[in-house]
């Protein structure tokens, strides 16, 4: 198998509603000469439009997008037949949207935090025909297809806790009450008591010693 | 220190500021943050609808990760929290939201030399 020829161009085409993500997309490909952007949209309606008359290699795809969500355009693309191969951009994504999203058909998922760094790279990875997923492992997530009843079982990597959630983690693992994190963190108590619920539910755990115990055995946040 | 407030390593990408059309694209994308961010946080003050502020929160988010400004969406990930527990953000947590964006504004202007807001 040859890898492309560095005259090989990618036709890309970026949907994101948000402009500065369409900004920094286009500036972080102009610098690299085998990726084109062709065209911008920031509605999930534009995308689809696009892609089938436009035809690019690459679809840069946000999730949360007005008049059809980037789930709704890979469901539209998938009946379509279409041959783009699409890399999904998140602010955040759990592991069940991470098993959808390459359930139908979509070759990697970027977190937006890592656009400026890891765009160029995931970018190539996808063009060549791999997939890109981050830091989660293609093991992990193989198994979890093959096995949906996998989809109801607690992260045991944490990549659907957010940065801000896995502080939180690190802070109940040294044994910290909702106090002493509010004020390490410099949020309120309440923020805390909110993101806990939030972090129990994604976890299924129920207790702040469960927590931590489940923590440490999976290295989150530690 | 504008390390906690910008990750710098993120922001390289972005555009070299040590080139004139680095630099450029570099203004570009802070000036349209700026602008979007402000007018985001303006409109979730207004809104009354917790499902409105979690969507502008959500896509806030993004963006501040995008350009590498880990701090701001750390603190859009709290409101969207809030947000999606049904409850109100306070007139405070925007307020904190702004001074962070005048700090951030204010260190690259001094930092690039020219005038952010």
């Amino acid at each position: 198998m040859s890898t492309p020829e560095p005259a090989n161009t990618f036709r890309v085409l970026v949907a994101d509603d948000h402009p500065v993500v369409r900004i920094g997309v286009r500036n972080i490909l102009a610098a690299v000469p085998e990726f084109q952007i062709v065209g911008e949209c920031s509605d999930g309606e534009a995308a689809l439009r696009m892609v089938l008359t436009d035809t690019p290699d690459l679809l840069l795809l946000d999730l949360a997008m007005p008049k059809m969500s980037g789930i709704e355009v890979l469901r539209a693309l998938r009946l379509a037949n279409a041959t783009v191969k699409t890399l999904v951009l998140a602010a955040t994504v759990d592991r069940r949207q991470t098993l959808e999203i390459l359930q139908l058909g979509a070759h990697g998922i970027l977190l937006k935090d890592a656009v400026a760094e890891r765009l160029t790279t995931a970018c190539r990875a996808v063009m060549s025909g791999r997939y890109w997923l981050g830091d989660q492992t293609v093991t992990d997530i193989v198994q979890a297809m093959a096995d949906p009843g996998g989809l109801q079982l607690p992260d045991p990597n944490g990549t659907s806790l957010t940065a801000r959630q896995l502080q939180i983690v690190k802070a109940v693992v040294e044994g910290r009450a909702n106090k002493d994190i509010a004020e390490k963190l410099t949020i309120s108590e309440e923020t805390v008591k909110r993101h806990l619920t939030i972090i129990f539910d994604k976890t299924g755990m129920s207790s702040r010693l469960e927590l931590a115990m489940y923590a440490v055995k999976h290295g989150i946040g530690t | 220190m504008i390390e906690r407030e910008l990750d710098l390593a993120r922001t390289v990408a972005l555009g070299d500021t040590t080139t004139d059309k680095g630099r450029t694209a570099f203004l570009e994308i802070f000036r349209a943050y700026f602008d979007n961010v402000t007018a985001t946080v303006a409109a979730m003050r207004q809104s009354a609808s917790t499902d409105d502020v979690k969507a502008h929160a959500h896509r806030a988010k993004g963006a501040s990760g995008v350009v590498g400004a880990s701090r701001l969406m750390a603190s859009f990930d709290d409101i969207e929290a809030c947000a999606a527990a049904g409850e109100h953000v306070t007139a405070n947590t925007y307020d904190d939201i702004d001074r962070q964006l005048s700090a951030l504004r204010r260190t690259l202007s001094v930092r690039l030399g020219v005038d952010l807001r």
